[in-house]
């Protein structure tokens, strides 16, 4: 036996992970070559040592300081479920926050060179098409009406991009500051790149279907970019160099893997429901602003109650709605009807009405929508859409005195769910 | 429902050292996990997290990034179970995911000696005695595995502390086995030479 391979056998003796020959030949071979017989007594020594390391405990069970956070992910779950009719099998497997989104805010919190952040931005544009994409497919499937148990838009979604924006910037401070101030920024050209998305990837689905998959978080620490150069991605992407773009861009890594994960199936088995899609495209950079906070729940609930913001761009809805129209013959007229304003070519059934007080805004129960209408010279924008996923409390609607805050509960799965519209908020955001 | 969870030791008594358990979750309290069952998922997490902190801690060398770490584990353990697949042992994988926290979030900058530097040194017998005759303090063996490089101190920390095989380092570690050996290997070298540079130096700790 050579001395090399003695060392190794040693080594191997160490770990257990000799039979009893080779033993016998490594003894056999430590007594003949005392320079071997010496190593192998300091490798002895040192595995001995470090067999005989310490054990430690943590100071206080872990398990316990955790809790806290492991009830809020459930609730976020919930809610997160409550939007995607998740299983709850299912709900259990899916991340709250993706592996990749971890990565990278870590990498924001702990990078703070400059060239690292430009990198991160400029990723964020290119990726930033695929993000919009995978929220706007997820917005297409939520957005039917009547079928989705949605989650109750929470009052702070439910007003406009600025608050929002607060909301997504202090879990994060550092890193994203300046993707969440963009968010407060218009999402016009989001918009419109969104719907111009919808119409050049004609009616074939598969287009959707591919870009919904592109964000997909993965396990890596950036799902790259190169994922995203199907059809409409790329094409939002390039549409993408606008300042503004950079708010729906937000982090795609971190748009609940519920949500990347049905998208495509929602793709696959909703196709009509696309007509809805540019309305609720501009629900995006809500949900990107939220990104880095890890409250992605919350970020379904905005995709679900986009409408606050929805009429951010009317023209570029408009026209997003009727080439989707046009290649959408098929598309039923309830979906019509309930994506946006923009297509009042029906008539809406007003179920029941509240003026504000100071008359400028209406709310009304549409169709199983609250809507919240500004009511101006011009006409009536909406500026909120809830589609309500519960039992209406008629008792609950009212106005605040001053006539800016709606309140109204919906009773779902028996409980009663709150809900807050700030419309002068939500009308600044629309007006903007 | 009731869950039996059984603490079983994977190498016999005789060769295995200071009594350190590999934990064996029954599989049907992962299964209950991974259903959804919230009570099981906390029960598991209790089952191992002084095993995630024990890596944690011999891995950072520091306590309060141990907790850290082992925390932010536990959370994914929690949030990524249902991605567990039985093809793989959950203790490997637990353990995977506990070291790549370690090193990716936690890599500090902190001088590692070079493998290369010291290899193949022999020591004179002189050195040796002298050994024998103080022996190591536990700290220096501490020290000495804080300056290894970071996968060599993960194997070292999976097959010590956790009583891995060679096998189930590669698992943990997406290595392949003959890596994992010349790591360990290597590392127990790289401990000898460091401990031996202490002596000498005659100031520990």
């Amino acid at each position: 036996m050579k001395c090399q391979e003695a060392n190794e056998w040693m080594n191997r003796y160490l770990d257990h992970d000799l039979s009893e020959m080779e033993q016998k030949q490594l003894f056999q071979h430590l007594d003949s070559c005392p320079d071997c017989a010496e190593t192998f007594d300091m490798l002895k020594r040192i595995s001995g040592k470090l067999d005989n390391l310490p054990d430690v405990k943590p100071r206080y069970s872990l398990v316990d300081a955790i809790l806290p956070q492991l009830d809020e992910l459930d609730q976020q779950r919930k809610q997160a479920e409550a939007g995607n009719e998740i299983t709850p099998a299912a709900a259990v497997m899916q991340p709250v926050k993706s592996a990749a989104a971890e990565e990278s805010s870590q990498e924001g919190r702990s990078t703070r060179l400059a060239s690292a952040r430009r990198k991160r931005q400029l990723w964020i544009r290119t990726a930033g098409g695929a993000a919009a994409a995978a929220i706007l497919g997820f917005c297409i499937y939520q957005f039917q009406p009547k079928e989705i148990p949605n989650a109750e838009p929470p009052a702070e979604q439910s007003t406009a991009s600025s608050s929002v924006t607060t909301n997504a910037a202090s879990p994060e401070p550092s890193a994203d500051s300046k993707a969440a101030d963009a968010s407060s920024e218009p999402a016009s050209t989001a918009d419109t790149a969104g719907s111009s998305d919808l119409s050049t990837a004609g009616p074939d689905n598969a287009a959707n279907r591919q870009s919904a998959d592109a964000p997909q978080p993965t396990q890596g620490p950036e799902p790259e970019p190169g994922t995203a150069t199907s059809a409409s991605a790329s094409s939002a992407g390039s549409a993408a160099g606008s300042p503004e773009r950079k708010t729906s861009a937000g982090q795609p890594d971190s748009t609940p893997a519920g949500q990347g994960t049905d998208q495509p199936l929602s793709l696959m088995t909703e196709p009509d429901a696309s007509a809805s899609a540019s309305a609720s495209a501009s629900g995006s950079d809500a949900s990107a602003a939220e990104s880095d906070s890890t409250e992605p729940a919350q970020t379904e609930d905005t995709a679900a109650a986009p409408a606050a913001e929805a009429s951010d761009d009317e023209a570029a809805l408009d026209i997003g709605v009727q080439s989707i129209q046009s290649f959408l013959p098929s598309m039923p007229p309830d979906a019509k009807k309930s994506s946006h304003s923009a297509m009042s070519i029906q008539s809406i059934e007003t179920e029941q009405a509240w003026d504000s007080p100071n008359g400028k805004y209406e709310a009304r129960l549409e169709n199983g929508h609250l809507n919240v209408y500004l009511i101006s010279e011009d006409g009536e924008v909406k500026i909120y859409d809830d589609p309500l996923t519960g039992e209406w409390q008629e008792e609950s609607a009212s106005w605040s005195s001053d006539g800016s805050v709606f309140s109204y509960t919906v009773v779902e799965n028996g409980t009663p769910v709150d809900s807050a519209v700030d419309a002068d908020q939500a009308a600044a955001a629309v007006q903007k | 429902m009731i869950l039996a969870i059984a603490t079983i030791y994977a190498v016999p008594p005789s060769v295995r050292l200071q009594g350190r358990g590999i934990l064996v979750i029954e599989q049907e309290l992962i299964r209950a996990a991974q259903s959804g069952d919230r009570d099981a998922l906390i029960t598991l997490l209790r089952e191992i997290e002084q095993h995630v902190y024990r890596t944690a801690y011999y891995i950072l060398n520091n306590e309060e990034d141990a907790h850290d770490a082992a925390q932010e584990a536990l959370i994914r353990i929690y949030t990524k179970i249902g991605s567990y697949e039985e093809k793989a042992q959950f203790k490997t994988w637990v353990q995977r995911i506990v070291t790549n926290i370690c090193i990716d979030k936690f890599r500090r900058a902190k001088p590692t000696v070079s493998i290369e530097e010291h290899e193949m040194v022999f020591q004179g017998r002189e050195s040796v005695e002298k050994e024998v005759m103080s022996g190591y303090l536990a700290q220096d063996i501490q020290k000495a595995i804080n300056q290894l490089p970071d996968h060599h101190r993960s194997v070292v920390v999976l097959r010590y502390l956790q009583d891995f095989s060679y096998n189930e380092i590669a698992e943990t570690m997406g290595l392949p086995l003959n890596t994992v050996k010349s790591y360990l290997f290597r590392a127990r070298q790289q401990l000898q030479n460091l401990l031996q540079d202490y002596q000498k130096g005659g100031v520990s700790g």
